[in-house]
Formats: C-alpha cells, sequence, structure tokens
C-alpha cells in the first residue's frame, strides 16, 4: 500500500534560540517522485530534511508520513516506512559492508532479531543493486569515499521503505562518484518505485537529475517546480543571490543546465 | 586586576587573622609566635604554592595551544605526587627529597601523557588519556598508602589531595631554592612561548625551533609543578583553573595567571581552615570543588550558545 | 579459536592464582588428607579466585557497553562517575560502624553511589552528549569527595586507599554471594542488547534512521553497566584500566560486533583481574596496583599506535 502522497509537511516551524530557521514550509511529495531541496547555506533546507525524517520534532506544524502524523509512530515504524541517508556517519573501525548493511533491517527484526547471524533477502538484494557485494565482507573503513557511499546508500535500501531521504548525499565526493551516485539513485527510483527525497547543492545535477525542485529562501518555499520551468537567471538571483546566466538544452530527451555566474 | 590584587591583600589579612584566636595587631608574646611561625609560613607557601601552579597551567596551554594542558591533566602534578609519596611509603632517602623525586615524577608523569597523546585527536583524548595516566599515578600514591602503617599514611593523604597543614620556615627553604631556578627559567622561556602560540611555522619562521621551545616550556612547568607538590601536594586543579579564570577577567600573561593562582589557594586555604573549624579541611579538596563548579559553569554556557 | 585461547590463558591464571600462597597447597588439596590445606584452599584461596573473576567479568562487561553507549572508546566506569560513585557509596557506608563487615550491605551502598555517580553524569551532561569529557570531571568531585571523607576519619587511610585502588585481600564466600548474579543478570541482559549496542555504537543519526529510539536503549545500556561496575566496585575497589582495557583487548580479537565483544571481554576482565591477583600476591601488592600500572603502560602504546583511540 503506498499512498499518494507519502510525505508531505503541513505548515512546520523550526526555531533554533532567537532564530527562526522554517518559517511555516507546506510541501507535497507524491508517489514515485524525486524532490530536491535547494537553497543557500543556511536557508533552512537540511533542517526541512531532518523535520521530514522525524529527527527533529517541529515547533509548529506536522509532518504527515504514508498519511499518518508522524509524531503519533514509533522510531520503528518511521523506519519501516521511510529510508534516511545522513549526511556523514563515524564509522566503526573493522565493521564489516554486510555487517553494516544488515543494521538497516533493525526497524523489521527488532532488538533481538539482530542477534541472529543471517542476511534476509533485503540485505542480500540491497548489496547487489548497489553494486558492493564483492566487498561485503571486507571491512567499511578500508573503503573509499565513494564506495563507502554506495554502502551507505545500501544500508538505506535495506530497509525496504517506500521513502529515500537522502542529505547531501554527493559531499565531498569527486565528479566521477558524484555522478555514479546520483545515476544510481536515479536508477534505483525507476526500479522500485521509491520516493526520493534529497538536499543537493549543485544546481545543475539538481535540475538533470530530480523530477521537482523546492527552493527555500529565509525559511519559506520561494519556489516549488519542475527544473526546466522555473530555474532561470531570475532564480539564480532570488534563490542563491547570485547574478548570473542559466542555459538550458536538451538533448536526446535529457534537460541538461548550464549555470554561468557574471 | 585590581579586583584580584583587592582580593588578594583580603585574604592575606584573613589568613593572618584568623584561626584559633582572632588576632589583627599581635602584641603578646604567643600571639607573636601563632602569627609569625604558624600563620605567615603557611600563607607564604599557600601564595608561592598558586603562584607556581598558575604559571605552570599557562606555560603548558600556550605551548602546547590546548586550554585542557594542564598540570593535572598531563599527569606532572599527579606523577610528582606519587613520587614523592612512595619515596616517604618505603622510606627511600633520596637527596634533595622531597624536591627531586617530585621533579623527577612530574617529567616522569609528563613525558608518559605527551608519548600517549601524540597524535591524539581532539582536546577529548587528551583529556582521557591524561585522566588514565593521573589515574595510575594515583594507583601508585594509594598503593603506598595501602601498603604503609597509620602514623605515615596521614603525611601520604597530604599527597593525594594537597594541603598547607603544619607549614614552618624550614619548609619553605626547599621552595626557595627550586625558585631561585625556576623563576629565571620561567622569564628565560616566556618570549619564545609567546611565539609558539602563533603556531609552528609561524614561530620557526620568526627563528625559534618549536621542538626545542616546547621542551624548555615543559621542563620548566615540571619544575615549578614539583617546587609546589613536593611541599604542599597537588593542590587539585589551581593550574588548570588560574590561567582559565585569569583569560576571563581579559588577562593572559603569566604574571595574572600567578597572581590569580596565588590569590585563590590562600583564599581557599583560609576557607579550609575555617569552615568546619575545628575540622581543618585540606586546602586541594577546596579548590577541587571550586574548580569544578568553575568547569561546569563554562561548560553550561558553552551548551546554550 | 582466539576466544579458546583466552579460555586457556584464563585457566592457566586460575591455576596460578589457587596455588600462589604461604603454603604450597595448590588445587589438588581439596581431594588430599590434609585438612589444614583443604580449608587453606576452600576458605581462602577459592572465595578469593571466585570474586576475582566475576569482578573482573564485570568491569570487561560494564567497560564495553560504556563503550558503546557513550560511543566513545576511552570510556570506562572510572570515567563515567559510576566506579567512582560505587566507591564513595562503598567508603561512605564503611565509616558507618559495623557495615563494612557485611558485604551485602556494602554492596547496596555501592551499587547505591555507583547509580547516583552515574545520575549526577546524566545531569551534568544533560543533552550535549559530552558524556566522556564530563564524565572525568564527575569522576574528580566524588574521588575528591572520598579522599575529604578521610579527613573525617584519617585511621580510614589504608581502607579507603584498598577502596580506590581494588584489592582482593580477605575476601570470602560472603563477597561473591552479592556479586554472581549481578554477573549473570548484567552479561545476559548486555547480550540481548548486542544488536542494539551494534547500532549505538555508530552515531546517534544513524540510529534514529534504521529506526532505534536511542534514548531509552542508551539508558537501559548505561544501568546495566552501572550495575555491572557496582557490583564489581562493591566486591573489591576501582581495580583500575581494566575497564577501559579489557574491551579493547576483545576487540582486537573477535572484533566490534557486540554479539561476540560483550562475553570476550568478559573473559577479558576476568582474565586481567585473577592474573594481577595472582602477580600482586607475589610480589606483594593489591591487585588494582599491578593493573593500574600494567594498565598505564598498555594505554600509551595502545594509544600511540592508534592515534589516541580514533
Amino acid at each position: 500500500m503506498i499512498a499518494e502522497v507519502p510525505l508531505s509537511a503541513r505548515g512546520v516551524r523550526v526555531r533554533f534560540g532567537e532564530r527562526e530557521v522554517l518559517a511555516g514550509v507546506d510541501i507535497d511529495v507524491r508517489s514515485g517522485e524525486w524532490v530536491s531541496l535547494l537553497g543557500r547555506n543556511g536557508s533552512g533546507k537540511t533542517t526541512l530534511l531532518r523535520v521530514l525524517a522525524g529527527l527533529l520534532r517541529p515547533d509548529q506544524g506536522a509532518v504527515l508520513l504514508g498519511g499518518d502524523p508522524m509524531a503519533g509512530l514509533g522510531r520503528r515504524e518511521v523506519a519501516r516506512r521511510l529510508a534516511l541517508l545522513p549526511q556523514s556517519a563515524p564509522v566503526v573501525a573493522g565493521l564489516t559492508v554486510r555487517q553494516f548493511v544488515r543494521q538497516g533491517r533493525y526497524a523489521a527484526r527488532g532488538p533481538l532479531g539482530m542477534l541472529a547471524d543471517t542476511d534476509d533477502p533485503h540485505v542480500r538484494e540491497a548489496l547487489r543493486a548497489t553494486g558492493v557485494d564483492e566487498w561485503a565482507d571486507s571491512p567499511l573503513d578500508r573503503l573509499s569515499g565513494g564506495q563507502r557511499q554506495r554502502v551507505r546508500l545500501a544500508l538505506a535500501l535495506a530497509q525496504d521503505a517506500p521513502v529515500l531521504l537522502l542529505d547531501e548525499p554527493t559531499t565531498f565526493l569527486d565528479l566521477r562518484h558524484q555522478v555514479e551516485v546520483l545515476e544510481l539513485v536515479r536508477a534505483l527510483q525507476h526500479e522500485r518505485g521509491l520516493t526520493v527525497v534529497s538536499v543537493l547543492h549543485d544546481l545543475a545535477q539538481a535540475a538533470r537529475y530530480t523530477d521537482r525542485v523546492v527552493a527555500l529562501r529565509d525559511g519559506v518555499v520561494h519556489a516549488d517546480g519542475e527544473p526546466g520551468d522555473i530555474v532561470d537567471s531570475q532564480f539564480l538571483r532570488a534563490v542563491y543571490g547570485v547574478s548570473g546566466e542559466v542555459l538550458q538544452i536538451t538533448t536526446n530527451g535529457l534537460l541538461k543546465t548550464i549555470v554561468v555566474p557574471d | 586586576m585590581r579586583l584580584v590584587a583587592l582580593l588578594g591583600v583580603f585574604a592575606a589579612v584573613a589568613a593572618l587573622a584568623l584561626g584559633t584566636s582572632f588576632v589583627l595587631f599581635p602584641t603578646t608574646h604567643l600571639e607573636q609566635v601563632v602569627v609569625w611561625q604558624l600563620r605567615a609560613p603557611r600563607l607564604l607557601l599557600g601564595a608561592a604554592a598558586g603562584a607556581c601552579l598558575g604559571a605552570a597551567g599557562l606555560l603548558l596551554r600556550t605551548s602546547l595551544r590546548n586550554p585542557l594542558a594542564v598540570p593535572e591533566l598531563l599527569g606532572v602534578s599527579g606523577g610528582a605526587a606519587a613520587a614523592v609519596g612512595t619515596c616517604i611509603a618505603f622510606g627511600l632517602s633520596v637527596p634533595g627529597a622531597p624536591l627531586t623525586p617530585a621533579l623527577v615524577g612530574a617529567a616522569v608523569g609528563g613525558a608518559l601523557t605527551l608519548l600517549a597523546v601524540r597524535g591524539a585527536k581532539g582536546p577529548a583524548a587528551v583529556l582521557l588519556v591524561g585522566a588514565a595516566v593521573g589515574s595510575a599515578c594515583q594507583a601508585v600514591l594509594l598503593a603506598a598508602t595501602a601498603m604503609t602503617d597509620s602514623r605515615e599514611q596521614g603525611v601520604l593523604v597530604r599527597y593525594l589531595l594537597g594541603s598547607l597543614t603544619g607549614t614552618t620556615w624550614s619548609a619553605l627553604v626547599p621552595v626557595g631554592v627550586g625558585l631561585v631556578v625556576a623563576v629565571p627559567a620561567l622569564v628565560a622561556v616566556l618570549p619564545r612561548v609567546r611565539l609558539l602560540r602563533l603556531g609552528d611555522e609561524e614561530a620557526m619562521s620568526a627563528g625559534l625551533r618549536p621542538g626545542r621551545a616546547r621542551l624548555a616550556a615543559l621542563a620548566t612547568a615540571s619544575l615549578l609543578v614539583a617546587v609546589v607538590v613536593a611541599q604542599a601536594g597537588p593542590i587539585a586543579w589551581v593550574g588548570f583553573f588560574a590561567p582559565a579564570l585569569a583569560e576571563r577577567l581579559g588577562r593572559s600573561g603569566v604574571v595574572a595567571a600567578a597572581s590569580v593562582g596565588a590569590v585563590v589557594v590562600v583564599g581557599a586555604d583560609v576557607l579550609a581552615r575555617t569552615v568546619l573549624y575545628p575540622i581543618e579541611l585540606p586546602v586541594g579538596g577546596l579548590t577541587a570543588f571550586a574548580a569544578v563548579a568553575l568547569g561546569l559553569l563554562t561548560a553550561r554556557k558553552r551548551v546554550r550558545v | 579459536m582466539r576466544i579458546g585461547g583466552l579460555g586457556v590463558l584464563l585457566v592457566v591464571a586460575c591455576f596460578a592464582h589457587i596455588s600462589v600462597g604461604s603454603t604450597g597447597a595448590g588445587l589438588l588439596a581439596l581431594f588430599g588428607d590434609d585438612a589444614g590445606a583443604r580449608m587453606v584452599v576452600w576458605e581462602l584461596r577459592a572465595p578469593r579466585l571466585l570474586v576475582g573473576l566475576c569482578a573482573g567479568a564485570c568491569l570487561g562487561l560494564a567497560g564495553a557497553i560504556l563503550q558503546a553507549a557513550v560511543r566513545n572508546r576511552l570510556a570506562s566506569p572510572e570515567i563515567t562517575g559510576v566506579g567512582s560513585g560505587a566507591v564513595l557509596g562503598a567508603v561512605a557506608a564503611s565509616t558507618v560502624g559495623g557495615l563494612a563487615a557485611q558485604p551485602a550491605a556494602m554492596a547496596g551502598a555501592a551499587l547505591v553511589g555507583g547509580l547516583v555517580g552515574g545520575g549526577l553524569l546524566w545531569v551534568v551532561a544533560g543533552r550535549s552528549g559530552d558524556v566522556a569529557v564530563r564524565g572525568v570531571v564527575v569522576s574528580a568531585v566524588l574521588v575528591g569527595g572520598t579522599l575529604l571523607l578521610l579527613t573525617a576519619k584519617p585511621q580510614l587511610a589504608g581502607a579507603v586507599s584498598r577502596w580506590l585502588l581494588g584489592s582482593l585481600a580477605g575476601r570470602t564466600w560472603e563477597h561473591l554471594a552479592p556479586l554472581w548474579p549481578v554477573l549473570v543478570v548484567a552479561l545476559v541482559v548486555a547480550c540481548g542488547l548486542a544488536g542494539v549496542m551494534d547500532v549505538l555504537a555508530v552515531d546517534d543519526d544513524h540510529a534514529h534512521a534504521v529506526g532505534l529510539a536511542v534514548v531509552p536503549w542508551r539508558t537501559a545500556a548505561l544501568v546495566t553497566a552501572a550495575l555491572a561496575t557496582a557490583g564489581a566496585v562493591a566486591a573489591v575497589g576501582a581495580t583500575a584500566f581494566v575497564g577501559l582495557l579489557a574491551p579493547h583487548a576483545a576487540r582486537a580479537l573477535v572484533g566490534p560486533l557486540h554479539r561476540r565483544l560483550l562475553p570476550t571481554a568478559a573473559l577479558a576482565g576476568a582474565l586481567s583481574v585473577v592474573a594481577a591477583d595472582a602477580l600482586g600476591q607475589v610480589v606483594g601488592v593489591p591487585a588494582g596496583a599491578v593493573t593500574a600500572l600494567l594498565g598505564a603502560g598498555v594505554l600509551v602504546v595502545v594509544a600511540r599506535r592508534t592515534g589516541g583511540f580514533g
């Protein structure tokens, strides 16, 4: 059962001390689409993602996950419906890829179920889909940054949740690995019908890979729409405070965006 | 700083005047003995101890560029106390005791911690390794205490917490000797330490060898700590919070750190003698609680920001 | 098989421990005709050995739990307020007349002290999560408090030192009675929590993301660690470094998964305390002095090799 709107926020406000980081945000994420959150540093995009993931409780407003208010769901129930790739996580020395990815099954198996020394099909499938099964028994701390990011994606996939949240999944990766990770996410989105929400820094990548961009400014949604419709020089100035040209060309049915600052 | 000076004068007068008999102007012979033979040397030792610990704390903090690198956390104080305590417990007669064993212990304790924390990530690791070395030093002292008879145990307890009880003029002699060496060393090492504060590369471009300068600073700090610990035990945490307190008052110099240290120890000792009169608390117990209170206050603030 | 090696070492240490003493009697004396030797082994050495085993296992287990729950490889009972609180509780109880002779009362006092110490750290650390650094501060306060008690009763200096240090001298079956159930309960609960601790050991955000409610589970882990620590401290005293280093040895042997790590850490802890006590009896110092000195050396080596424990 997949709700038509698996994830939405209603009038979300978050305050850190004196500063209101989110000042009333409404967003509906439709089933099967990839939404990217854009904005300058401090615009509230990571905060919004953390609210959507249930890591941060909004001061006002509510998040609906699969139609139910998130505040009423237990931590495990949330994790069964939604997987999150946090921005970064320390690596436990000596823990193998397989042992790490198995932790994605916590929500399904529970504290005592984690004691069993078996892989369930979801773990095997997640290792295969992300192409990390060849290093499954190597320690995570021996892998490169790009490989680690794939493993972390495998962990999120192993949760077998219909919604996937990604917090800056390409930070710290070189261009090739950035493209690899984004391609992988898109393939998974299409194969499995995943609903994806990500924070991205690169405007061109967001426009190229995601179905919809939501731009935040000063804690409110400034623009919301398909990248081909709304990303232009005016958008650039309003969202990032940068004056410049935005060129968009479509080749082989793919939208490509080039940003040239003045 | 005017506040510190005022508090200092106040604490000094209180140290001389308060006690079993309140004496402001000694007139009788007994009063003169009490003030000049009992209270005055104690006041002087307290002031010297506080000043030495404050200065040593500042030296270590600055030369290692880490606010947690203080004698108490680097095993310097603990090492000195353990060495002196062991000598007393096993009745070892060492030439120049208690200053020599204190000096050796301070150097060994500090070196051990610095060896262990080399390459440690972040101040937390330094703190934890230092705490571990400190507890090893304390264990030596405790083992010595557990294995001696009760007469010497009282003496050893002083080296666990630090105390000024029973200070006489003759106890001040080794302190004076130590200071004759330590103060010129401090004066000599200070300008280099100031350069180290800028960073190793900057210091090098100013013609300084950072490794050597740091070693000199450590040696001087060990000497300063050893001078104190040999006579009064490791008066807890003064080396930690005297420089921190001076910094809060807007002074980062060695004079400020030393003055604050002296005022704190003298003031704490007055309290230690009078609060639970006639029971006398070890001054180190009071300074320990003061340090913890201060540490918690600052830690709380940092969280709120 | 590496656990097997640890087990063999433990058996050897136990044999050595039971054979050490002023009379030459060993384990075989239990089956011999010499009633005196049988008495010595059964009434003096056997309980001392078993108390050492159980207390060491408790400390190793507590250290392994704390390192996962606090997520710091340098965490140990000594620096979380639990160990020093337990010592303070035991020492405070022993200043009350007559209680020192009742091991169960001492265990209760140590448990209360340990929980108060842990609670104090909880209050002080609040939501900052900076448990390790503040634990050092809280521990310093509690040790300071213990030493201040000495001012009230200077004649206790020897006893207090033994508590702060850790000593197995004169331990009897009475000390074992409250200790072994504590070990069994702590071990069973901890092993049940092994999967949770694997997740907790990574990161809070990670734990939330996979669906683990961090605060209640971490609390459960910390209470288990406090229980194990208090049991050990009530029986033998602080015994420095066992709780810090036994989990490291275990991690080097069996890796980071808690399902294997927790029992191995308990074994390593038991081995360290028994071996330290055997050595200490030969040299003539309390077991805690041996673990403290050897532990400091090992710590320096480990810290250097791993760059300050990462």
